[in-house]
């Protein structure tokens, strides 16, 4: 910073160009400091538009934005706040976009993110390291924040730390021995996604559109494909109420009582609920509204709501019925995730929710605040301004820094530090991304290639438009194709094959799969071995990716102790790990080697 | 937190602009902070001043009063003027009351009927230290922050002060009670660190003597400068190797004549966590100095 100073002060920003990618609670704020410290050329994408939500920390948008884009009302803010003195360039659009190729990329200086989301940052992080830019990535989640630089090739990358596994829970604490709330509401989302998403076979709850031996009992007729318990389209809302009520809380409750036995020799066994009856009953009381109320409704008030809900799909929303995906912000759904949510709590014997509490769970809300993400934002323009600033013959890994925000003071033999920052580490010669390391996959090869392509490729690995070749004894196949150009027949070949199992199109144990996706300019090469107890009741993981350093690269002797740390690092040892938002949260045993590090930084 | 059954006496609209924060900090906290009147005193229009004003104003206050004092112009983001910084501010939440005077006397008034009081500058309240007396006799929060080039510091006075903190095994919220030492005790009349002993505080007094000293000659100012980076980094554990060469002595010595922006959103972004703290009465506030230094990236807390 002092450098930068001594460089005639903040002069010469203007002519860098900016990209900044979201334009939420951090963009507003970075926006902001960019042009307050004499950036002139920023360029800003944003596909979001205003939600009444955001106006609490996001303070260029005001209420009669409300439902405006984001990028284009940000522009125009900052343009009026500096009197035109920093010109903001706004694009609404998503940046995974094939428009936004490398080459755009490299028509920037830098590259920060102020994004909320996961497969963004991988994203960015991938098209950064095409274009060799420089990119500062950020995270902020309540008191929380960190801010960290990439410097292409020098130092580690976005997916050089191993990518966060999604929190799940055990199949049969949602299927049958729910213990707390929160294992309510990922029932109630299953169902609500059984009974008006999209055909997804690895829900949850399956079996119970398929188990469909108590529509015969209730004179309906078993329909084809197992779907019973969705609206069959003749059925009147009502009927349908009825069913899904009576076979969830009352017949599955039956039938879950005797799956899991031996439970209940140790917790009260659940108990079924006549919902309908409940709900009838009270046939005068209003169904609660307000889904921002910290009240927790009563049984029968959550009787009340599933009923007429359920109702209203049919009859006001049953042409989007079998497509209905899951929408903290859609007031049914909200409505009926909450109260399907609280009947199942009262069926275990589990403590009931408010909506408000729901919405949080269920839409996975991060918790956000101005103040963090004033800080966080002035942290990316600390780390830009020295990026765009930096001696030619410095070495970036001793410019640049990781900070952390913390919610309360870390004591260390130097002082507390509520302001913390850390080294950037050289590359992880392990990393599929940067450092072409290789991946083995162990997955049950009865799996669908449709499975593959979601949770692999796109879930795990993050690609976009991938392509899949399968070697399989010296056969090279081309199974998967995605992405502009292709022919109709190719596409339809292709959506066939996404249909077969694994096995089907001939991958088996030692097969190889090529991976790749041009836009991102990645190109993998991944082992697979069958593993059939994967995705099962005994072991719950789907499947396992590893990386490890290519054989030619890792019988190279180690030249630094940094890279000897990276080596050790990638041959297992446990390293930080990503929450789900993409912040980095450092555990509390690297406390002090985090201090020592910290210490090492020098004045210059 | 949303499990207590609490009923919100927020309005719906408020509960839909507030909804993010009130999941982290309680409808509880989003209540208190509702009734709550904080009286930012000095330089309102610096970056530090707009900055912080920001952040409570979204945060949610019942009323903010701006009372401008030895000001600055044409630093900040919220306008030129006094009237652009109130429409900025009440454009920015409009569930939030703003005031503005001009003034020590009415500063003087308006602290005695608010919830926290808010300094801006060290140095730009000639009244600190009675408005800092009449905070203690009237059970009020005081905070001063100040922005001096690439430091900036932020010191409390909040009196005998007890807060709720979750027992880490119950969950349970316990009552926990700091003693403060008064802002009287730690500065002298001029607004300087009495006898500071920890490294931020040191370096907060020499920056403060730094400013105040109206000499234009460079080279003096460069010393000063120095002796205080070099000072607190002596005890810090940054010495002996890295000497600060004659250019980043220079380049100290300029900076320290202005606001620089990521400084003063990092400095007032802490400023602000801890007004928010004190007005809801949830987490351990710091006890009693925050400095920052944007060479090192690094914010420490210290007791003065
Ligand atoms: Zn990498």
């Amino acid at each position: 910073m002092d450098t930068v100073i001594s460089n005639g002060g903040l002069n010469g920003l203007g002519l860098k160009k900016v990209l900044v990618v979201g334009a939420g609670g951090v963009g507003c704020e970075l926006l902001k400091n960019l042009g307050m410290s004499g950036f002139e050329r920023v360029t800003l994408i944003d596909l979001d538009t205003i939600d009444v939500s955001n106006l609490n920390r996001q303070f260029l948008f005001r209420k009669e934005h409300v439902g405006q884009a984001k990028a284009k009302i940000a522009a125009a803010a900052i343009e009026k706040m500096l009197h035109g003195k920093c010109k903001v360039d706004p694009i609404v659009g998503n940046i995974k976009e094939e428009r936004f190729s490398a080459k755009f990329f490299g028509e920037f200086d830098v590259v920060l993110n102020a994004l909320d989301n996961l497969d963004a940052r991988r994203h960015v992080n991938r098209m950064c390291l095409n274009a060799k830019v420089p990119m500062v990535e950020s995270g902020s989640t309540g008191y929380l924040g960190q801010v960290t630089v990439v410097h292409p090739g020098k130092t580690e990358c976005y997916d050089c730390n191993p990518a966060p596994v999604p929190k799940t829970y055990a199949v049969c604490t949602i299927r049958s021995t729910p213990e707390k709330p929160v294992h309510c509401v990922v029932w109630a989302k299953q169902l609500f996604e059984l009974l008006f998403g999209p055909e997804d076979e690895s829900n949850l709850l399956a079996d119970l559109a398929k188990n469909d031996e108590d529509a015969a009992e209730n004179g309906a007729t078993p329909m084809a494909e197992g779907r019973s318990l969705q609206w069959d389209r003749k059925q009147s809302s009502e009927d349908f109420a009825e069913r899904v009520l009576k076979r969830v809380f009352w017949n599955d409750v039956l039938r879950q009582r005797e799956v899991a036995e031996e439970t209940w020799k140790t917790r009260a066994p659940p108990e079924p609920l006549d919902v309908l009856k409940i709900a009838k009953q009270n046939a005068d009381a209003d169904a609660p509204t307000n889904l921002l109320d910290q009240l927790v409704w009563t049984k029968e008030q959550n009787a009340k709501c599933i009923f007429g809900v359920l109702k209203r799909f049919v009859e006001r929303r049953n042409d989007e019925i079998g497509n209905i995906q899951f929408d903290k912000d859609d007031d049914d759904v909200l409505a009926f995730v909450t109260s399907a949510a609280n009947l199942r709590a009262s069926v275990y014997g589990v403590e009931l929710s408010s909506a408000f509490a729901v919405k949080g769970i269920a839409g996975n809300i991060i918790h956000a605040i101005a103040t963090t993400n004033a800080i966080v934002a002035a942290l990316i323009v600390l780390e830009t301004i020295k990026i765009v600033t930096i001696d030619q013959g410095t070495d970036p890994k001793d410019a640049s820094l990781t900070t952390y925000v913390k919610r309360f003071p870390n004591s260390t033999r130097r002082g507390k530090f509520l302001v913390q920052t850390e080294r950037l580490q050289a590359p992880n010669r392990a990393c599929f991304v940067c450092s072409k390391g290789r991946l083995e996959l162990e997955i049950d090869l009865s799996r669908k290639l449709q499975f593959l392509i979601d949770k692999v490729v796109r879930g795990n690995l993050g690609m976009i438009n991938p392509s899949i070749y399968a070697t399989t004894a010296g056969n090279v196949n081309i199974i998967y194709e995605s992405g502009e150009g292709l022919e109709p027949d190719e596409v339809e070949m292709y959506e066939s094959n996404a249909k077969k199992s694994l096995s089907d199109l001939n991958v088996g144990s030692g097969s190889t799969l090529e991976i790749g996706d041009i836009s991102q300019s990645l190109n993998l090469s991944v082992l697979v071995t069958h593993n059939p107890a994967l995705g099962s009741e005994a072991d719950p993981v789907e499947f396992s990716v590893t990386g490890s350093i290519p054989e030619s690269a890792s019988a190279e002797a180690p030249s630094s102790a940094v890279e000897e740390e990276a080596l050790q690092r990638s041959n297992g040892n446990k390293k930080r790990r990503r929450k789900d938002d993409g912040v980095v949260f450092v555990p509390t045993s690297k406390k002090e080697k985090l201090q020592m590090l910290s210490d090492m930084i020098e004045i210059e | 937190m949303g499990t207590d059954g609490e009923a919100l006496t927020l309005s719906t609209e408020e509960a839909a602009v507030y909804d993010r924060q009130i999941r982290l900090w309680g409808a509880d906290a989003q209540q208190r902070m509702s009734t709550s009147r904080v009286v930012v005193v000095g330089r309102v229009r610096s970056n530090l001043g707009n900055e912080l004003i920001k952040n409570i104003c979204l945060a949610g206050v019942s009323s903010i009063i701006l009372c401008s004092v030895n000001d600055v112009e044409g630093q900040g983001f919220l306008g030129d003027s006094l009237d652009e910084v109130r429409n900025s501010v009440q454009d920015i939440n409009r569930f939030v009351k703003v005031d503005i005077f001009e003034g020590e006397e009415a500063a003087a008034n308006e602290v005695k009927s608010s919830t926290a009081v808010c300094l801006i500058g060290f140095d730009s309240v000639p009244s600190i230290m009675s408005i800092a007396k009449s905070c203690r006799q009237g059970g009020i929060g005081l905070f001063v922050g100040e922005c001096i080039g690439l430091f900036g510091a932020v010191f409390l006075d909040l009196g005998v002060r007890s807060y709720a903190e979750e027992d880490k095994d119950s969950g349970r919220l316990i009552e926990k009670v700091i003693d403060y030492t008064s802002y009287a005790d730690t500065f002298d009349d001029m607004g300087v660190p009495k006898a500071p002993t920890a490294p931020g505080a040191i370096a907060l007094g020499e920056m403060l003597r730094i400013k105040s000293n109206s000499s234009e000659d460079v080279e003096e100012l460069t010393v000063a400068y120095a002796r205080a980076v070099a000072e607190m980094y002596e005890r810090t554990g940054v010495n002996g190797k890295q000497r600060l060469s004659e250019q980043h002595l220079r380049s100290f010595a300029h900076a320290a004549r202005t606001e620089v922006p990521p400084v003063s959103a990092i400095v007032g972004g802490i400023y602000g966590r801890e007004v928010i703290k004190y007005l809801t009465g949830k987490d351990e506030p710091l006890n009693n100095l925050f400095f920052f230094d944007a060479i090192r990236s690094t914010g420490i807390v210290e007791c003065m």
